[in-house]
C-alpha cells in the first residue's frame, strides 16, 4: 500500500501546487488590470489567458482612443473573447461594433444580432443593434429595437425618442412602429414631443392614448393641456378635458349643474392642481386647504389661512374656464371672511387669460367677520376672448399695515352662460367691448 | 424617410412618342415633364429624370447622414435631450457638454473626437471631411478626417497628433473595469 500513499501524496501535492498558481495567477492579473493601462491588462492576460474578461479589458482600453493602427487588435481581442466566452452578450455586442468600425457590416450585423439573441431583453443590446439597424438604413427593425430597449430602461425613453426624430423625421412611423401602448410610455413620448414644440404629433399621440382606452392618471395629461393652454388650442382642450372627464368620472363628482363651467366649484373634489381645475398659488403667508368644517353647500370648501406676515399681491387658487367670444356670462360665488385684516381683501377677478386688458373685473372682497355673501357679476366676453382665467386674488394694500391675516372660504362658485330672455336684454345693453358691471356689491372695473 | 418615386407613361400619336414623366414624393407629384421626341430622346430624358431623382433622394436623405457613434460621454446633451452611449450621430446634431462632462465620438471611417466639459459642437459632413464647429467650449481630435473650426474666438481647438497623453483626457468615470463599475455614465452600465 506504500505506493497507493505515495500516489495519494503526489497528486495532492499536485493539487495544492495547482491551486497555489492559480490563486497566484489571478491575484496578480488582478493586480495588473487594475492599474487600466494596455501594459498592465497585457500582463494580465499573460497570467491569466484563459480570461475572457482581460481580453475585452484590453480591447476597450485601445478603444478610447481608438487609432487606425489599434483596430485589427481590438477586433481580435473581442474574437477571443467571444471565442472564451461565447455566451456573453456584451462581448458580441462589442465585438459587433469593432466590426462595423473595420468596415465589416455583415460580420458587424451577426455580431450584434448574435447578442441580441443572446439578451434580447436587453437594453443596452437592443439599443447599440438599432443604432447599428440606424446606421444601415434598415428604419423599422431600428424602431423595433428602441421600441424592446425603451420597455426595459425608462432611461432610455428619451434619447430613443430624439434618435428615432432625427434619424426618421416620421412621427407616424415612430408611433406605429416604436412606441408600445403603454400609458407611461406613451405620455413620456407626449411630454417629449411638447418639448420639442411638435403639438400636432402630440396630438396624435393624445388621440391614440384616448382611442386605445390605456389607463392613466389625470395629472399625466396636464403637460398636453398645459400646452394647449399655451398655444390657445381652446377647441381641442376643450375637448382633451371633456375626454378626460369621461375617462376618470369619480374624480369629477361636481354637484353642481352640466351647465356651470366652473370645474369642482363646490370643492367637493380633490383639487387636481392643473387642466381645467383650480390650480393653487402657493405663497408664503397663505394656507390653502380644503376644510370639511365649513361650508356653504356640501360638505366641503376651500379655506384660505392669512399668516399675517406678508403684503400678498397675487392670485391665490385659480382656473382657466374656456368661454364663447361675444357671449354673456354670469358668475356666482360664495365668500366667508374671519378676522380678515388689512383695507385689501380676498375677492374673484376674472380676466382674459390671453389678453387681461380685453377683459377684467373683480367683485368686492371681503374684510373683517362676515357669514357667506354671495358675489355676482354680469359679463360679455370680447370678441377675441377664448379662455378666461378666474382667481381668488387678494391686490396689495398700500397702507403701512398691509400683512393680511385671518380665514376666508369659498364654496358654491358657478359660471354659465345667460340664454333667458333677461340675459340677452342685458348682455345687449351692455357695449360690445366685453363692458362689466357687478350687481352685487361690485363695481366694474377694466384695465 | 422621404422617397422619390419615378412614375412615367407614354402614348404614341402619329408617330410621335409624347412621354410623362413625374417625380413622386409620398404619392403627391411634384415634378412632372410632358414632352414629344424621338426614341432615343426619350431614353435620354428618363437617365436625366432618373439622375435628378437620385440627386433629390441625396440631398433628402443628407439630413440624417450618419458620421459617428457616441463611445463614451457624462453630464452631454444632444437637442437638449441627455446622451447615452452608443448614440449615433447624424450630420447637423449639435452636442452640448456641461461642467465636468466629456463626450468621444467615435467617427465613422475612424478617428475619433472629443468634446471638452463646457462646449457646444455642431458636427456636419462635407464630402472630404467631417466638420466640428465648436460654438463654445473645446473641442480634441487625432483625426486628419475631421475639421475643427470655431464661430468664435473665445472658443479653442486641438488638432492633436496620434502621441497626444491620452491619460490627460481620460474620462475616469467611463474607464470601465469588473472593479470600478459607476451608477450610469456609459454604455457598460446601462443594464
Amino acid at each position: 500500500m506504500g505506493w497507493l500513499n505515495h500516489a495519494v501524496l503526489v497528486c495532492l501535492a499536485i493539487s495544492v501546487s495547482l491551486c497555489a498558481y492559480l490563486a497566484f495567477a489571478q491575484a496578480a492579473a488582478d493586480r495588473h488590470s487594475r492599474q487600466q493601462t494596455p501594459e498592465g491588462i497585457r500582463r494580465a492576460i499573460w497570467w491569466e489567458p484563459w480570461n475572457p474578461d482581460h481580453y475585452a479589458q484590453l480591447a476597450r482600453a485601445l478603444e478610447r482612443p481608438l487609432k487606425a493602427g489599434d483596430l485589427p487588435e481590438v477586433v481580435r481581442l473581442y474574437e477571443k473573447a467571444v471565442q472564451l466566452s461565447p455566451h456573453n452578450a456584451e462581448y458580441w455586442d462589442r465585438l459587433g461594433q469593432a466590426y462595423e468600425w473595420a468596415g465589416r457590416v455583415e460580420a458587424a450585423q451577426d455580431a450584434h444580432e448574435r447578442a441580441a439573441l443572446l439578451f434580447p431583453a436587453s437594453p443596452t443590446m437592443n439599443w447599440t443593434i438599432g443604432n447599428f439597424y440606424l446606421r444601415e438604413g434598415k428604419t423599422e427593425p431600428a424602431l423595433h429595437a428602441f421600441k424592446r430597449a425603451i420597455l426595459g430602461d425608462p432611461e432610455m425613453r428619451r434619447p430613443a425618442f430624439d434618435l428615432a426624430w432625427r434619424a426618421t423625421g416620421d412621427g407616424e412611423l415612430i408611433v406605429h412602429e416604436m412606441i408600445p401602448a403603454q400609458a407611461d410610455i406613451c405620455f413620456e413620448y407626449l411630454n417629449y414631443l411638447l418639448d420639442a414644440e411638435r403639438l400636432d404629433e402630440g396630438t396624435k399621440v393624445w388621440d391614440q392614448i384616448i382611442d386605445t382606452g390605456l389607463h392613466f392618471e389625470p395629472r399625466q395629461a396636464f403637460p398636453y393641456l398645459d400646452a394647449l393652454i399655451l398655444y390657445r388650442r381652446i377647441d381641442q382642450l376643450t375637448a382633451a378635458w371633456s375626454a378626460l372627464k369621461e375617462k376618470n368620472p369619480s374624480m369629477f363628482r361636481d354637484g353642481t349643474s352640466h351647465s356651470n363651467l366652473i370645474t369642482n366649484g363646490d370643492f367637493e373634489s380633490e383639487i387636481l392642481n392643473g387642466g381645467l381645475d383650480w390650480r393653487i398659488n402657493q405663497e408664503p403667508g397663505a394656507v390653502i386647504s380644503i376644510d370639511n368644517l365649513t361650508f356653504r353647500d356640501g360638505i366641503h370648501s376651500l379655506q384660505i389661512r392669512f399668516e399675517g406676515n406678508q403684503n400678498l399681491s397675487d392670485a391665490l387658487i385659480f382656473q382657466y374656464v374656456p368661454v364663447t367670444p361675444n357671449t354673456s356670462y354670469r358668475f356666482e360665488g360664495y365668500l366667508r371672511a374671519q378676522g380678515i385684516t388689512t383695507d385689501s381683501g380676498p375677492r374673484f377677478q376674472i380676466r382674459d387669460a390671453g389678453d387681461p386688458a380685453e377683459l377684467f373685473l373683480q367683485t368686492d372682497d371681503v374684510v373683517g367677520n362676515s357669514s357667506w355673501v354671495q358675489r355676482q357679476v354680469d359679463f360679455k366676453s370680447g370678441p377675441s376672448t377664448r379662455l378666461l382665467e378666474l382667481r381668488v386674488a387678494r391686490p396689495p394694500s398700500a397702507k403701512f399695515d398691509n400683512r393680511i391675516a385671518g380665514t376666508v372660504w369659498v364654496d358654491q362658485v358657478v359660471m354659465t352662460a345667460i340664454e333667458s330672455a333677461a340675459s340677452t336684454h342685458l348682455a345687449r345693453s351692455m357695449t360690445h367691448e366685453a363692458e362689466a358691471r357687478e350687481i352685487v356689491g361690485g363695481s366694474p372695473s377694466r384695465k | 424617410m422621404l422617397e422619390f418615386r419615378e412614375s412615367a407613361r407614354s402614348r404614341r400619336d402619329a408617330g410621335a412618342t409624347e412621354t410623362i414623366e413625374a417625380l413622386e414624393l409620398r404619392g403627391t407629384r411634384v415634378i412632372t415633364f410632358i414632352t414629344g421626341w424621338t426614341e432615343g430622346e426619350m431614353y435620354a430624358r428618363k437617365a436625366a429624370v432618373v439622375t435628378l431623382v437620385l440627386l433629390l433622394a441625396a440631398v433628402v436623405k443628407a439630413k440624417s447622414v450618419p458620421i459617428g457613434i457616441v463611445s463614451s460621454c457624462k453630464v452631454a446633451a444632444i437637442h437638449g435631450t441627455y446622451l447615452v452611449p452608443g448614440t449615433t450621430i447624424f450630420s447637423g446634431d449639435t452636442i452640448d457638454v456641461g461642467a465636468q462632462g466629456s463626450a468621444w465620438i467615435a467617427l465613422q471611417g475612424g478617428g475619433q473626437v472629443q468634446v471638452l466639459e463646457n462646449s457646444t459642437v455642431l458636427l456636419t459632413k462635407s464630402p472630404d471631411s467631417i466638420q466640428v464647429t465648436v460654438d463654445r467650449g473645446q473641442a480634441l481630435t487625432d483625426s486628419k478626417g475631421v475639421v475643427i473650426h470655431s464661430v468664435s474666438p473665445q472658443v479653442s481647438w486641438f488638432q492633436v497628433g496620434a502621441k497626444a497623453d491620452q491619460n490627460k483626457h481620460k474620462d475616469p468615470d467611463c474607464e470601465v473595469s469588473k472593479h470600478s463599475r459607476r451608477n450610469r455614465p456609459c454604455r457598460d452600465d446601462i443594464d
